[in-house]
């Protein structure tokens, strides 16, 4: 469903992503980890179609994105990190624009956005999109990608900014989607979702993947398998040490 | 003190700074923004100046107190502006906003908190207090009063209008928002450059037409008229002072208690998801909503209409109304695509994955802007037309003006996308020139020469010179826009591969 060859990308200098490759089949869901600026928002643009790789090959959906880009961003759902839309428009003319841009206007459409509303608690659509917190642009655009029942997911931080019952029912409801068919691309830098939620998971540091697999393999890697996701994280970024290092600095 | 300098030094910078963006951002903006807003109401006052000056000199030969008549009457006028722009400023600047939000965090008393939004509401009618400045000024050179108690009038005229304006403010805190606040000061705008060509118009208008007036401008000498008591008689002076006195006192109880209530905006639950189906219905609908929501637009819209109804008004010549509108439109056309284009840069992460080729996003901003455009001026040029002979070459000129002004403002926004959607500052300066200079200038360069070639009296060399000055343009018009459209294109792609 997913798939990417040495996908790469350069900045000037900088390699922000260095000849990754992703493989992940129908229904799974990916968890994507790395620390701040490892690449990997940089990787689900590329994914995703909003930013041309410096080289490799993506393919979504089994179709080529360079030659099917605007059929494959029909056909996936994405939630990007930040929940930037426009300010001007109100919560339901919202989600009216997505309902058009993607050509789907019918009654399960509708129903849908009622049930999520529901489930979300946004009682709020007819509000100013500019008079909206941080959260209730994260649920709205969550809506717009939910509502449409997309074949495959991505999401970059997806919890960022949700109340405790918000993030618990979206962690629930993709874990059904996937379940469903539905394939999910997920970053996040709370490893318990990534842990709980995640089929497989593969961890990026400067722009190259250093691991991947899924929790047991992981743990398999280390050699300790009593270790949680977060001492694996801490210990493939190599940041264990720094941690120590900079909390014993500071308390003193 | 101190915590109140600081506050303008940083706070205030982003108040006037706003593109957040811009590298050239400097802390001490704030400073910069406001020599460059005296020096920019600095012409127009001394231009006022000599006008009322003038004025003046001639009703005061005639009677002292028609002079002070009229005197009064701008007065007046003036204080209106400054009360409603003020208020609006301050009502929202005491309501809890994103500024306050995170001032309301740091240890600074609420009274400090109040007096610093209160000096930046102040200073955000800057333009109205230069007219009250000038204009007092002249009156006092040509009445002959005295300089201390000149200057003492004018300062508690001043306090009382603050005064009483923050006590009202703090009591209505929380009632406007942002955008009430920014339609408000527009039309401010608009009424002080209305103001401003009154006041030159008056310079035509004779004694007898005057004595006329007299009887109008009777009401601003009665003691109700509050907006000028300090200079109406010495008795309401010191009136004006107590009161002045006795609201600052209110004020100051009611800034340290001040809650810097949020803003409700009322909203109707009253609607119903309907989709369209139709993917460019949906982008233009959204685009149009946009171009309509946004306050700036009505000053866009008005002021070249006004602006030409005004001239042809004193000229009593049509033409003029066209040819004032055509070429002002034409350099508010890329603000207004600027605008439009923006929303879709702030917002690129979102917006690039929708399955929509962003050039379909981008062509809405150009059409919607030129095509509201093109209907304003139409609707001018056929009142226009139905008072004097026009040629209709005007109409195609003007699309292609409008699409070229549009191309331009899309460019440099594409060209150096500000990461904010605040578009109070979506061009620099070097940016605002370039696009008058471009627009303006060819506008003219199209349009003024067909002035010539409907005149039949017009020579035959002048003929010839005008025919060749408006190929010339045109031309100048085609090209710029074939070229800024192709290096247009070529920031578009870039845009993805960032």
């Amino acid at each position: 469903m997913i798939k990417a060859k040495n996908l790469t990308k350069k900045f000037k200098d900088v390699i922000a992503v260095d000849h990754i490759n992703i493989d992940v089949p129908q229904g799974q869901i990916f968890g994507f980890l790395g620390p701040n600026g490892a690449g990997k928002t940089t990787t689900i643009r590329m994914l995703t179609g909003t930013l041309k790789p410096t080289d490799g090959e993506v393919e979504i959906l089994g179709l080529n994105l360079k030659k099917h880009e605007i059929e494959i961003k029909r056909r996936i759902g994405v939630v990007p990190d930040e929940p930037r839309i426009y300010s001007h428009l109100k919560g339901f003319e919202y989600l009216e624009f997505v309902m058009d841009i993607y050509r789907i206007n019918n009654k399960e459409t509708l129903s849908k956005i009622e049930d999520l509303c529901n489930a979300f608690g946004v009682n709020y659509l007819e509000k100013m999109i500019s008079d909206m917190s941080h959260g209730m642009k994260q649920k709205l655009i969550l809506i717009s990608v939910l509502m449409r029942k997309p074949e495959v997911v991505f999401l970059d931080e997806p919890t960022v900014g949700l109340d405790a019952k918000s993030a618990k029912i979206l962690k629930e409801l993709l874990k059904n989607y996937a379940k469903q068919g539905t394939t999910i691309f997920l970053t996040t830098h709370i490893l318990e979702i990534a842990e709980y939620m995640c089929d497989v998971i593969a961890i990026i540091n400067n722009g190259k993947i250093i691991t991947q697999g899924t929790m047991e393999e992981l743990k398999k890697q280390t050699g300790d398998e009593n270790k949680t996701l977060e001492d694996l994280f801490l210990k493939l970024t190599a940041q264990e040490e720094d941690i120590k290092h900079i909390v014993e600095s500071l308390s003193r | 003190m101190r915590e109140f300098f600081i506050l303008l030094k940083y706070g205030a910078s982003n108040v006037y700074s706003q593109r957040l963006s811009s590298k050239k951002k400097k802390y001490n903006s704030f400073k910069n923004q406001l020599i460059l807003s005296l020096l920019g109401s600095l012409p127009l006052g001394i231009v006022v100046f000599f006008f009322t000056k003038d004025l003046f000199t001639k009703l005061y030969s005639v009677d002292p107190q028609i002079s002070k008549l009229m005197f009064l009457f701008w007065i007046t006028i003036l204080s209106l502006f400054f009360i409603v722009g003020y208020l609006g400023m301050a009502m929202y600047s005491l309501s809890r906003n994103e500024e306050i939000e995170f001032l309301l965090t740091l240890p600074i008393k609420r009274r400090t908190l109040t007096i610093y939004q209160i000096f930046v509401s102040t200073i955000s009618q800057l333009f109205v207090l230069s007219f009250y400045f000038f204009i007092y000024l002249s009156y006092m050179i040509v009445s002959k009063e005295n300089i201390i108690f000149g200057i003492l009038k004018l300062f508690v005229h001043f306090l009382f209008l603050i005064s009483f304006s923050s006590v009202i403010a703090v009591l209505l805190g929380g009632k406007t928002n942002k955008g009430i606040v920014r339609k408000i000061n527009v039309l401010i705008s608009l009424f002080a450059i209305f103001f401003y060509f009154l006041i030159i118009s008056f310079q035509n208008v004779n004694m007898d037409q005057v004595q006329s007036l007299v009887k109008f401008f009777d009401f601003t000498t009665k003691p109700y008229n509050i907006l000028a008591w300090s200079f109406i008689s010495n008795k309401l002076f010191i009136f004006a002072l107590l009161l002045s006195i006795l609201f600052t006192l209110v004020f100051s109880i009611l800034a340290n208690k001040l809650a810097f209530e949020p803003v409700e905006r009322k909203t109707s639950k009253n609607y119903k998801i309907k989709g369209y189906g139709t993917v460019m219905k949906a982008i233009y609908r959204k685009d149009l909503k946009a171009t309509l929501r946004y306050e700036q637009f009505l000053y866009f819209v008005l002021y070249p209409i006004g602006f030409g109804i005004f001239f042809s008004f004193i000229n009593k010549d049509y033409f003029v109304t066209l040819f004032t509108v055509i070429p002002i439109t034409t350099f508010y056309v890329a603000f207004e695509t600027a605008i439009l284009t923006n929303a879709e840069f702030t917002n690129l992460q979102t917006i690039l994955t929708y399955p929509v080729k962003f050039t379909t996003l981008m062509i809405p901003k150009i059409i919607i802007p030129t095509s509201i455009n093109l209907l304003i001026v139409l609707s001018v040029f056929m009142f226009s037309a139905f008072k004097t002979n026009l040629s209709y070459l005007i109409v195609p000129i003007t699309f292609l003006l409008f699409s070229m002004s549009s191309i331009i403002g899309m460019y440099f926004v594409a060209k150096n996308p500000p990461k904010t959607e605040n578009m109070n500052r979506i061009f620099g300066i070097g940016q605002t020139f370039i696009i008058e200079g471009i627009t303006m200038g060819l506008a003219f360069g199209s349009i003024l020469p067909i002035s010539f070639l409907i005149n039949p009296q017009t020579s035959f060399k002048m003929r010839i010179i005008s025919i060749l000055i408006m190929i010339a343009s045109i031309f100048i018009s085609s090209v710029i826009s074939v070229f800024t459209f192709k290096k247009l294109k070529k920031h578009l792609e870039l845009s993805l591969e960032n």
